[in-house]
């Protein structure tokens, strides 16, 4: 995997977590809300396996409800008290990574 | 309503990820999460191929590292193989004729791996590869019936040619131990609540048990053992057939709730 690979799939469970805390949803509402906020490279089917591993680290608990048009059953994800402390260490990383990136990037343009 | 490429999707996805031991009750719920977007995508114009990314096999690869293996899916494998050789060893034991030989230990590792491992193989592969078709039963029954000519083959070859023979004891000796063996292997069953495997060895085990309690101890080569051995063979074939038959409707009826 390429390193802007791996840095988006860290940004993704970040970005998904940061959706979920917004209020309870279900994975295709979060594919319209990242394209809605022009997250960048972002696949259909690539959202899921992020979802699994937030539950699996337990920071978003899952229903399932019944569908009301009498499609298949939605699976609803809302965020717990490990994934809000969990969301608060990343906007903290991301902040100061932000900073420091756009500091080095900046640098980098002044050189060439 | 979903269409049938995604249909497939599905499908494969299920069995691939079955095959890999994966939570059964994960695969579900993934599989459920995965219909309901599909639904949404496709009635806002988009195909499979927007989950999948145009590759249905590395989709299921990036999503099967994220789910868990299904609780004690290695005990069960060994239960299975412990299962099968008493499914094949007992009727043999209580026939008699039983002798373990290099050619006999030879011929169960390859039942297990050509109709245990490579059964499961082929038929995750044409499902994978052909769906739930016609093509996908004919290439799975057509290796089933591969596999048992070759396991008629296989006894007549060990008859033949035994090789190395490491046990060999009298008619009644097998019989007692067979008998004793069939004791155990049905409590282990009952207490485990694996009931098919209880029913299907004592059905396995009834023609040379019934043959030699009815014939009162004829030699297995007798006209009178073999004819009645025959007889309840056919008819356990076909309870089999009936109770497979039966757990199938009942699973489909299931899965229609």
């Amino acid at each position: 995997m390429t390193v802007s690979n791996q840095m988006m799939k860290g940004l993704l469970d970040g970005a998904i977590l940061g959706l979920i805390a917004q209020g309870e949803t279900y994975g295709y509402e979060i594919l319209e809300k990242l394209k809605e906020k022009d997250f960048p490279e972002i696949s259909d089917g690539s959202i899921y396996p992020v979802l699994l591993r937030l539950g699996k680290k337990g920071y978003v608990s899952t229903q399932m409800k019944k569908s009301d048009t009498g499609g298949p059953k939605r699976k609803y994800y809302s965020i717990t008290g490990s994934g809000l402390e969990e969301l608060e260490i990343f906007r903290n990383k991301w902040t100061y990574l932000n900073r420091g990136m756009n500091n080095l990037m900046r640098s980098v343009e002044d050189a060439e | 309503m979903l269409s049938k490429k995604s249909e497939k999707f599905l499908l494969s996805l299920r069995i691939e990820l079955m095959a890999r031991g994966k939570s059964d009750t994960e695969v579900e719920e993934l599989e459920e999460e995965l219909r309901d977007h599909l639904t949404e995508a496709e009635a806002r114009g988009k195909s499979v191929d927007s989950v999948t990314g145009g590759s249905v096999k590395s989709y299921i690869r990036s999503i099967s590292e994220e789910l868990s293996l299904e609780p004690g899916i290695k005990k069960k494998g060994v239960q299975l193989i412990f299962y099968i050789f008493g499914l094949f060893t007992i009727p043999s034991l209580l026939s008699g004729q039983f002798e373990l030989s290099t050619s006999l230990i030879i011929y169960y590792l390859l039942v297990i791996l050509f109709m245990g491992y490579g059964s499961l193989y082929v038929m995750k592969e044409m499902i994978v590869k052909y769906g739930d078709s016609r093509r996908t039963y004919v290439y799975t029954v057509s290796y089933g019936v591969l596999i048992f000519a070759g396991m008629v083959g296989g006894q007549f070859i060990i008859r033949s040619y035994p090789g190395l023979v490491f046990y060999e004891g009298t008619p009644y000796l097998n019989f007692i131990i067979g008998l004793s063996l069939l004791g155990v292997f049905l409590l282990i069953t009952l207490f485990m609540k694996r009931w098919f495997f209880a029913v299907l060895l004592l059905l396995l085990s009834a023609p040379e048990l019934i043959a030699r309690f009815a014939t009162d101890g004829a030699s297995p080569m007798s006209d009178d053992y073999l004819l009645i051995s025959g007889i309840i063979l056919i008819l356990v074939n076909l309870t089999i057939t009936g109770i497979l038959l039966y757990m199938n409707r009942k699973e489909d009826k299931k899965s229609e709730t």
